[in-house]
């Protein structure tokens, strides 16, 4: 089976242990959401996937396992991370913030401008600001941008950090339509971490995290 | 008049080479935020080979091992010495370049001992009278060299995907990473480049009017580091710009010394330091830096 399977996943941050034994499973093309307070350790979970925090356990994406390999090997193998603090970087263009993008895949030259349009028919708004440099950009701006830049490596897998964070509740949801757009069009593995309950409604799956630990939400009947 | 403009031309033309050291040691420093204070003695290391080869393989065939192994040597410092002690701090990282530095020049001027070594230039001490005004061709060959390769230098940095994920990874080595960039890759790049412009420096330093590299050329290129300093040492503009104001001061003060002798001897030599001091009490983070030398 392809898509994504986390068994036994422990991290920390030096002695402190924040997550104890993690189980995921996203099958391929499926969109999972990750909810739970403050603190839970959803992103270091994800932190841990994309190989910036050192974990233990398994975590196997289409057969390859991720754990113990470097961020930017992993991005290569097809992970994309849109951290919460966006990372878009300000004193580079919108443009060159999406040719970075596509610096994962295996040819990061080739069909440049076709991946920058497809980004577009998603995000129309990064058009008209293509030469400006990103720290120009509004906070939601460049939150489209994080997303589209991610588009750009084309991946399998993306993860996503709380992504409507500090939008307004129209855009929002509009933004969640863009992201389900993407999955049905793209059939891009998502896993989305939100304190907004309304991503349920474009999740196959459902978890919540708690204290370093994870529950099926869909499976329990929580929800 | 005439005087004057002699001495403009020659410091631009030293400015440019200094900026071309400066352009290595800022290039460093945004891509791994390590004050590299082993650059004088890549630059050394880069002339002591032209300056040895020359007269078994010829000049040019010479200068271009010289640049090729400042490159190696600079990418070596990083692999074996940086790269390996990345859990360290960047202030500690930069006195284990002062310990390369040491290492490298102890043993390079042990090797130069008394000689003074000639570049093998085909300028030799040839000079162009354009309009009353004297100048040296190796300084006229300097200027355009330095020229040439640092607007190469910035349309790379500016264009090329090497460009932009270098400047990436100045602004956010973890996201840079996030995208695929290979940070390892782009450390040593910044290394073998600086390593590359210092060694074409050595060469500019070391032809008439000097009259060759011995064991105190090192000292020369000790000036790029004001020049970075006052630029800015996050920021390719303030190289070019510290460069030249280094160079022009320079020239300008050596040039007068007679007038100004009420300042002490060898005003020329200090006036950069003085420079840079004066700018950084205004700006301390340099002309068009970001970032203050006490946060590294
Ligand atoms: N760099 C770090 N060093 C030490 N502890 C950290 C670090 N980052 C996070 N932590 C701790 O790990 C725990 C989990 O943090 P994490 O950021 O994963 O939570 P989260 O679920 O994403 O929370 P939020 O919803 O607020 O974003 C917290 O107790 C936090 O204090
Ligand atoms: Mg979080």
């Amino acid at each position: 089976m392809t898509g994504l399977r986390v068994r036994e996943l422990r991290a920390g941050y030096g002695a402190a242990r924040v997550l104890h034994g993690v189980e995921l499973t996203v099958d391929e093309g499926e969109v999972a959401v990750l909810l739970g307070p403050n603190g839970a350790g959803k992103t270091t979970l994800l932190r841990a996937l994309s190989g910036l925090v050192r974990a233990r356990g398994t975590a196997g994406f289409d057969g390859v396992a991720l754990l113990g390999r470097a961020p930017d090997e992993i991005a290569r193998l097809g992970v994309s991370h849109v951290t919460q603090e966006d990372g878009t970087f300000g004193p580079l263009t919108v443009e060159e913030n999406l040719r970075l993008g596509a610096m994962a895949r295996r040819r990061p030259r080739h069909g440049v401008s076709e991946d920058v349009a497809r980004v577009f028919t998603y995000f129309p708004v990064l058009q008209a600001h293509l030469g400006q440099p990103a720290g120009t950009l509004s906070g939601g701006e460049q939150r489209m941008l994080a997303i589209g830049r991610a588009l750009m490596a084309r991946p399998r897998l993306l993860l996503l950090d709380e992504p409507t964070r500090g939008l307004a509740p129209q855009a929002a949801v509009r933004l969640f339509r863009v992201l389900r757009s993407i999955n049905r069009h793209e059939r891009t593995t998502m896993i989305i971490v939100e304190h907004n309950v309304t991503a349920v409604e474009l999740a196959h799956r459902a978890y919540r995290v708690e204290s370093g630990r994870i529950g099926d939400l869909r499976r329990s009947g929580r929800w | 008049m005439i005087t004057f403009l002699e001495l403009l031309v020659n410091g631009i033309s030293i400015g440019a080479v200094y900026a071309l050291i400066a352009l290595g040691f800022v290039v460093i420093f945004k891509a791994t935020e390590v004050v590299n204070f082993a650059h004088a003695s890549l630059l050394l290391a880069g002339g002591y080979v032209v300056a040895r080869l020359h007269p078994h393989v010829g000049f040019w065939l010479a200068l271009l091992i010289g640049v090729a192994a400042a490159a190696l040597i600079g990418a070596l410092v990083e692999f074996l010495i940086i790269r390996r002690s990345k859990a360290s701090s960047h202030g500690v990282l930069a006195i284990v370049t002062i310990g390369v530095d040491i290492v490298l020049t102890t043993e390079l001027t042990r090797q130069i001992g008394a000689e003074v070594l000639a570049m093998g230039d085909p300028w030799e001490s040839g000079v162009l009278h354009i309009g009353g005004v004297t100048i040296a061709e190796t300084r006229i060959v300097a200027l355009v060299t330095a020229t040439v390769l640092i607007a190469a230098f910035l349309l790379a940095f500016k264009f090329t995907g090497w460009g932009v994920a270098m400047r990436a990874t100045a602004e956010d080595p973890e996201t840079a990473a996030l995208m695929g960039v290979r940070l390892g890759r782009v450390s040593l790049s910044a290394w073998a480049v600086a390593g590359a412009l210092a060694a074409v420096a050595a060469l500019f330093l070391c032809v008439f009017p000097t009259p060759g590299l011995d064991r105190s050329s090192s000292l020369a290129a000790l000036k790029a580091f004001p020049a970075a300093i006052l630029g800015g040492l996050d920021s390719t503009t303030g190289a070019l710009v510290g460069g030249l104001i280094v160079g022009v001061t320079e020239a300008l003060m050596t040039g007068y010394q007679d007038d100004l002798s009420f300042l002490g001897r060898g005003i020329g030599d200090v006036a950069p330091f003085l420079v840079m001091i004066v700018i950084l009490l205004l700006r301390p983070a340099g002309l068009f830096g970001t970032k203050e030398l006490a946060r590294v």
